[in-house]
């Protein structure tokens, strides 16, 4: 993008300088809005949980952690998801699943919590491009090994989901 | 960011106000390149790799990115493992053969997911940033990667440095 010049008091402002004005601010708006241009948008979706989530016995959505935006074809997406898991028997395995709307899994997070009095943080990452579609991510608390899961979230320590821009394909 | 002054008429455009309108669309312009660019490069690996304790590059796990020098990078790991005997695990993140970042943590028998930001700054020319594994105690770590769940190498320009 060109660096435009000063006036010089002198000068006459010919509609050469003001089309070179108008251009320059054309470019700018391009580069915000055109799918093409690299610069990140950032977050177009976000869900907080701030509530203990408890009685998981097989697997369950977590509630409230579903974030919907409209996608641009031609952008790149970050979904990230993150929250507490506490198993009610020690050494078990449990999971954090992403999911599209349609329940498809995309991504999962495994762990093994080793302590049933500590809750373990699980956090999940997916790189989406674009449909022109809205779009939905929701996530998944997932037992592996028998007993009862409990997502753990308070306002000061929140799950949450977020979706973010990260730039052009 | 100056609030750009309306005109009353033809006649009351001067030079003064030529040069707010160029200053106001110079310093939109600046910040918009100082911004984030954003996504430079990402490595999805969707299959498992077993058996690692002595170092060994995570295979696929690997970004070479160009952007010019002095942008803000921020490069972002998601790796699942499955620790197979009690042992220290380490994860690195290399720029060629340097490595940048480490995630170092001793582990029982188990699943675990490994996931670190490193925050750095470009030079300029083509970088190349991998992952590579270790553990302590044979045989080590195997990679849970699968369709559903890839392993991930996000690298990111996050502004000027």
């Amino acid at each position: 993008m060109a660096t435009l010049p000063h006036v010089n008091p002198l000068d006459l402002i010919s509609d050469t300088w003001a089309n070179s004005v108008i251009d320059a601010i054309n470019a700018l708006q391009t580069a915000t809005t055109d799918p093409t241009s690299r610069v990140a948008r950032g977050k177009v979706g976000l869900a907080t949980v701030t509530a203990n989530q408890g009685g998981i016995t097989t697997l369950a959505d977590i509630t409230g952690l579903t974030v919907t935006f409209a996608s641009v074809s031609g952008r790149l997406y970050r979904v990230f998801c993150e929250t507490y898991m506490q198993h009610s028997v020690a050494n078990a395995v449990v999971n954090l699943q992403l999911l599209d709307g349609a329940g498809v899994q995309m991504q999962s997070s495994q762990v093994t919590c080793v302590n049933t009095s500590q809750p373990i943080r699980i956090s999940c990452t997916y790189i989406i491009a674009g449909t022109g579609a809205s779009l939905t991510y929701k996530a998944r608390a997932v037992i592996a090994t028998a007993g009862t899961i409990t997502v753990v979230a308070t306002p000061s320590a929140p799950s949450y989901l977020v979706a973010e821009d990260i730039g052009a394909i | 960011m100056a609030t750009l002054p309306n005109v009353a008429s033809l006649d009351t455009i001067t030079a003064a106000w030529a040069n707010s309108v160029i200053a106001e669309v110079n310093a939109s312009n600046q910040r918009h390149a100082d911004g984030p660019q954003g996504f430079l490069g990402v490595a999805m690996v969707t299959s498992t790799q077993s058996n690692i304790s002595t170092e060994a590059d995570i295979t696929g796990l690997a970004v070479t990115i160009s952007p010019p020098a002095n942008r803000r990078l921020r490069i972002e790991l998601k790796l699942g493992i499955y620790v197979q005997a009690a042992s220290i695990v380490d994860l690195r993140l290399k720029a060629g053969v340097a490595q940048v970042q480490q995630w170092t943590s001793g582990l029982g028998v188990g699943f675990a997911v490994v996931t670190f930001m490193w925050y750095g700054y470009s030079i300029g020319g083509a970088v190349t940033y991998k992952i590579t594994g270790a553990a302590t105690v044979a045989p080590g770590i195997n990679t849970t990667a699968g369709a559903t769940t890839p392993a991930i190498l996000l690298v990111e320009d996050i502004g000027k440095q």
